[in-house]
């Protein structure tokens, strides 16, 4: 039998690093250096037949970027299940925004057993790079897994690299913690929503390498 | 034009040139929005005559005159002065007096007051400007067009004086601007696309002089994302305006309509008000309370599905409806909104029939003349039952349920005229013709869209002119076929894929309204491919 799961996906990230550019490329296989600012929040939907059982339709929430729209975050993040952080390699304050945003994601919505949603790094404008990120890839691992990110991707809605493979990589992480659910539901163990393990073991110290690039 | 239209118009006319204008009959004529071919001087009377020159007009002078009068012009030009054209020349006589840099100030001085520090800070404010006013109305050329009349103040000759664009490229758009080579196609040059020549300056980027002096007079609100989408139409109105007088003031005069229009709204945009009695989450929930009242069961469908009015009216209540609609649509919206005794309050009632599905005659009440017919939205049932909010985006276009223009004003031209997709229309009927076993498929107008448009916008009069010839359209016709042979493959699939041009628009400014981006890749992809083969 065929199954259908709805997942609700945020794309976050500062303002002009291309959270829009990333949907429509990934949605409607187009490009354009023109897209308007996004004021509150916009929708997309991705329909992925992921495998000969199961379709998996993303719902892709696009999140204005600016710092005023902060209050909204709380009622446009509920119910999420994964989200794509969007950082732009060519202005390094973007990637220092990361850590707000992923704190923000973790504060405002969880997983139903508490346990953060998981969130994929994605390196936009990879196409304006010079050198590309080859020599941070170390560094950007490492700040994953102190971050409690699942995973990075150097992308570019420019040249469509790595959308899909960042996008996949999330819905991976996210239908394995469904199947998880529904094979190891304990009739004993009560989740406390909002409650965070992760947060407060996540090591906080950030090495100063790596914060620049 | 019907003897109607035109007694509409001598009307306006009329309540316009009084001696003492009548405000409320002005406005009456404003809100039923029948002049939408003079509606760029509505738009402009409705902004000011409220809030900007009301006082004037109960002391018996002529809004017209009130207006034009220069007063407020110089005092803009007073804050070109004072906000960018003096610290640019600071920032260059202390960039040269390098040698007392312990006493003067200098780049590095972490006090406050520092000028340099003000100039770093404020550079801050203009690149979040500067990516937003770059972006304005993608779907059409007109902002990214040099202005006729460009503020010779800062452009000045004389004085190298530090304009806005260069000044945010100088600090950060120099490293972003680099591509790798061997990546993706470099289209255009990015010289001949964005940079105009010496003196020259698009219409962009006077509504980003216009955001910063806006952001620096009003520090505690800076600038929001959303405030360009606002100051757009209202430029856009001037800046067009029949008369070269008004559009030569366009920018000073857009910075006061703007500058009175964010006293009543400005509360949308800051964020420490967000859950006051005036913010902005307070409008979105009375949106959902009218809606309870008027149509409870789409109001409880929405409450069930757990459809927050944060997902969809924060944008159409923030930014009036500016980014659901066209431009020319907009500023039809804006006529009856300013002119509402109500004024933003009658956002709500025009949101609300939108939002209903259902019409029925006791709905309509409230809903004033501009919503008299309320078509149902079909998809919105379709949102109710998927859930998916993500058909919110199409349902919300509050357009399909307002009849903005009565049918024969809008859509059809005068005896003589035919709009560009009538030649289109043309072309594909005679290729159709020529080639019964291919006939017409949906998709090709797409085709020949791009390749009429470079045709039919050429600079040279001559090729313009033989687009519209029969001749001229065969010839278009047979490149047609080369371009489709040939865009199987190779970038010019991808481009012209690209082009989603849009024809609807008639005889306004926005006849050949299309993307920049869009119509250059049309350009260049439909150059290559017609003159490689022909």
């Amino acid at each position: 039998m065929q199954k259908e799961h709805l997942f609700k996906v945020l794309v976050i990230g500062d303002l002009g690093v291309g959270k829009t550019s990333i949907i429509k490329r990934y949605v409607h296989q187009i490009f354009s250096q023109h897209y308007r600012a996004t004021i509150g929040v916009d929708f997309a939907l991705k329909v992925l037949h992921w495998d000969s059982q199961t379709v998996v339709r993303l719902q892709l929430w696009d999140i204005a970027g600016q710092e005023r729209y902060g209050n909204m975050t709380r009622v446009y993040y509920r119910e999420a299940v994964g989200a794509l952080i969007v950082f732009d390699v060519t202005r390094a304050s973007t990637f220092d925004a990361v850590l707000k945003w992923k704190d923000d994601l973790d504060l405002k919505v969880t997983l139903s057993n508490g346990k953060p949603v998981p969130a994929v790094l994605l390196a936009n404008k990879s196409d304006q790079s010079r050198e590309g990120l080859r020599s941070q890839i170390p560094k950007l691992d490492t700040f994953c897994k102190e971050n409690g990110f699942v995973g990075w991707f150097e992308t570019s809605a420019k040249d469509n690299t790595n959308i899909e493979a960042a996008a996949k990589c999330l819905v991976e992480h996210i239908l394995a913690y469904e199947e998880n659910i529904t094979n190891n539901t304990d009739p004993d163990v009560v989740a406390l929503p909002g409650y965070n393990n992760n947060t407060k073991e996540r090591v906080r110290t950030r090495c100063v390498t790596c914060s620049k690039f | 034009m019907s003897s109607s239209y035109k007694n509409r118009i001598q009307e306006f006319k009329a309540t316009l040139s009084e001696q003492k204008i009548d405000l409320k009959a002005l406005r009456e004529l404003c809100f039923s929005g029948r002049l939408s071919r003079v509606s760029r001087v509505c738009v402009c009377v409705c902004v000011c005559a409220d809030v900007f020159t009301v006082s004037r007009v109960s002391q018996g002078s002529r809004v017209k005159e009130a207006f034009v009068r220069s007063a407020g012009r110089d005092v803009y030009a007073q804050f070109l002065r004072e906000m960018i054209i003096q610290p640019g020349i600071a920032k260059a006589n202390l960039g040269v007096s390098r040698e007392d840099v312990t006493l003067e100030d200098h780049p590095l001085n972490p006090n406050p007051d520092s000028r340099w520090n003000t100039y770093f800070k404020d550079n801050e404010v203009l690149l979040q400007i500067d990516k937003d006013v770059r972006r304005l109305y993608p779907d059409m050329a007109f902002f990214q067009r040099p202005t006729d009349f460009p503020c010779q103040l800062i452009l000045d000759p004389q004085n190298e004086y530090e304009t806005l664009r260069r000044r945010v490229e100088q600090t950060t758009l120099k490293a972003q601007t680099v591509s790798s080579p061997g990546k993706a196609l470099n289209l255009y040059p990015s010289n001949e696309y964005e940079v105009l020549p010496n003196g020259c300056e698009a219409h962009w980027e006077v509504v980003e002089r216009i955001l910063f002096i806006y952001a620096k007079l009003n520090p505690g609100i800076a600038y929001v994302q959303g405030m360009n989408e606002i100051v757009g139409p209202i430029y856009y109105t001037f800046a067009t305006d029949p008369n070269s007088q008004w559009k030569e003031h366009a920018e000073a005069d857009t910075f006061f309509c703007f500058t009175n229009l964010m006293s009543e709204n400005r509360d949308n945009f800051i964020k420490s008000l967000d859950d006051s009695q005036c913010g902005i989450t307070f409008k979105m929930e009375s949106v959902f309370s009218k809606l309870k009242e008027k149509d409870t069961e789409l109001y409880m469908r929405l409450q069930e599905q757990n459809i927050k009015p944060q997902y969809f009216t924060f944008r159409w209540l923030t930014l009036l409806l500016s980014q659901e609609f066209l431009l020319p649509d907009v500023i039809r919206i804006w006529d009856s909104l300013f002119s509402d005794q109500d004024r933003f309050e009658f956002l709500i009632p025009v949101i609300i029939p939108s939002l209903m599905f259902t019409p029925s005659s006791s709905k309509r009440k409230n809903c004033r003349t501009v919503c008299s017919s309320h078509a149902p939205l079909g998809s919105a049932s379709s949102l109710m039952i998927d859930s998916s909010a993500a058909h919110l985006a199409r349902v919300s276009s509050p357009g399909k349920a307002l009849n903005l223009y009565p049918s024969n004003e809008y859509e059809v031209l005068p005896n003589g005229c035919e709009a560009h997709w009538e030649v289109v229309e043309r072309i594909l009927f005679i290729y159709a013709k020529l080639n019964p076993g291919i006939a017409y498929v949906q998709g090709m107008n797409e085709i020949v869209g791009p390749i009429y448009y470079t045709f039919a916008t050429d600079p040279n009069s001559q090729w313009k002119e033989n687009t519209h010839t029969h001749t001229r359209t065969r010839e278009t016709q047979v490149k047609f076929v080369n371009v489709k042979r040939s865009v199987r493959s190779g970038p010019a699939a991808r481009g012209l894929r690209l082009c989603v041009l849009r024809f609807r628009a008639r005889q306004s400014p926005f006849t050949t309204v299309t993307t920049t981006h869009t119509w250059s890749v049309a350009r260049t992809a439909a150059a290559v491919y017609t003159l490689s083969r022909v």
